[in-house]
Formats: C-alpha cells, sequence, structure tokens
C-alpha cells in the first residue's frame, strides 16, 4: 500500500556538512534559526541533543563569544572564541581538554542570540551566561577533572 | 482549506522539509519532514484551495491507488498538518 504521511518529528538526521550550510543561508538572509545541540563539545552548559540555540547574523566577533564557525569548507563547529589575532581566530569548545580551531573572521557564520538549556532561556549578554564563561577554567586539567565529574552526574543533574 | 502563507517546502540533504520562511526565527528543533508523495502533494495545492477529497483525486491522478485508500491517506495527511498548524481549515 502506498503511504503517504507526514511526519512531525522532532529531529530529522541530516549531514552536518550540508545542513549547516543551508542554515548558514537562512542566516545571510535575516532569518534567526533554532538549532537543537548535537555533540558533547560545548558541555558543560549544553547537552548533547538536548538543549539548543538560536543562531543570528554574526555580529563582531570577540573573545568569549559562542559562534557557529565554517573552520574547513563545508566543516562547521559551535564553538567558544578564545583568541583573535590579525584577522584569525581560535576557537575552543568548552567540553573540550585539548584541541583547537582556526577560521578567518569572514568564516565566522552566525553568532548566539539565545541559549536554551533545560527549556529554560539564556542570553548571551546576560548575567548567567556571562558568569558561566568568566568561571569555567580554561585550563587543560582543571577541565578534564570538571568534565569527568559533569560525565558521572546523574542525567538530571547535568 | 489551504496552507497557511509562511510555509515553504524546501529539499535539503534529499529530506522534504517545511519550514516557515514567514517567521523571523526558523527552529529546526520541530521540523515537519514530508515523504515523496506528500511532498508531491504539498506542491500540487500550494496556493489552492483543497479538500481531502481533492487531494485523494490527486493521488489517484498520479499513482495506482484505489479510491478508499487514496481517500483515507489524503485525510490522515489533512489532519496531521491541520495539527501541526501548517494548514487551516
Amino acid at each position: 500500500m502506498m503511504e503517504v504521511a507526514a511526519r512531525h518529528t522532532g529531529s530529522v538526521e541530516l549531514p552536518n556538512e550540508i545542513f549547516l550550510k543551508e542554515v548558514c543561508t537562512l542566516i545571510a538572509d535575516g532569518h534567526d534559526v533554532t538549532l537543537r545541540v548535537r555533540g558533547m563539545s560545548m558541555r558543560p552548559f549544553l547537552e548533547d541533543r538536548r538543549d539548543k540555540i538560536v543562531l543570528t547574523r554574526p555580529k563582531t566577533p570577540k573573545v568569549g563569544d559562542a559562534v557557529l564557525a565554517e573552520i574547513a569548507p563545508g566543516k562547521y563547529v559551535y564553538h567558544r572564541i578564545i583568541k583573535i589575532e590579525d584577522g584569525r581566530v581560535t576557537l575552543k569548545g568548552d567540553g573540550n581538554v585539548y584541541g583547537t580551531e582556526q577560521c578567518g573572521t569572514k568564516d565566522i557564520a552566525a553568532s548566539t542570540k539565545q541559549l536554551i538549556r533545560k527549556g529554560k532561556s539564556y542570553l548571551p549578554e546576560g548575567r548567567a551566561w556571562r558568569w558561566y564563561s568568566a568561571l569555567w577554567p580554561s585550563n587543560a586539567l582543571v577541565r578534564r577533572v570538571l568534565l569527568a565529574i559533569h560525565r558521572r552526574l546523574p542525567r538530571n543533574w547535568r | 482549506m489551504k496552507i497557511n502563507k509562511g510555509f515553504e517546502l524546501r529539499e535539503m540533504c534529499g529530506e522534504h522539509i517545511i519550514i516557515g520562511t514567514g517567521v523571523e526565527n526558523i527552529d529546526f528543533s520541530k521540523v515537519i519532514s514530508l515523504n515523496e508523495s506528500a511532498a508531491w502533494l504539498w506542491r500540487e495545492v500550494e496556493g489552492k484551495e483543497f479538500t481531502p477529497e481533492s487531494l485523494a483525486a490527486l493521488l489517484m491522478g498520479q499513482y495506482d491507488v484505489d479510491e478508499a485508500t487514496a481517500l483515507a491517506d489524503a485525510t490522515a495527511l489533512v489532519s496531521q498538518w491541520v495539527s501541526v498548524g501548517i494548514v487551516t481549515e
């Protein structure tokens, strides 16, 4: 039998490379775009497949901002800016102990308009996100220990 | 009934996805995806008035399907579209 049905789904799994390119086009057209977070690299604030981010047109980037950037053709990350020097931007996920990415300022495709953690909205310029950003350590060893503790927490405590 | 303004069917990575281009914020955490035949129907009735019966007639013209099946599928599809707010009765 033929099946004619709309599937109303919470998530459609699409390859990041093409999907995020479309997302960047929509953002460049002036839309804001809400995405569900995938991956652990922005832990502990953003949890894989639970939390969401609202992205908007890129603003002038500054250290500490979490941005969507194209770090190689078709390869996108949503990470935090840890350094800007001579037009080169260095990014690192909060949940990453080692490993950074680099791109040019023009490769920043979107800025964060809102972060939605456990259903609650936070603004990037709001107090909670700014406090968290200031307090989350950059030191690899401290970060490693804290992330290990975080991983062992019951799911609803994270 | 009619498709509500601001909703657009796009093909992304081989999936037929309805996005609300009329709204400022496009929420991909609540995505509506359509299969091949539902997407075909969407394109056929875009900008037009339709009923479950007219959708069933379109289906019978395009696919090898009997009237009862076509009407049952069209009715189910329309009620899903209405329930997610992309179509108004």
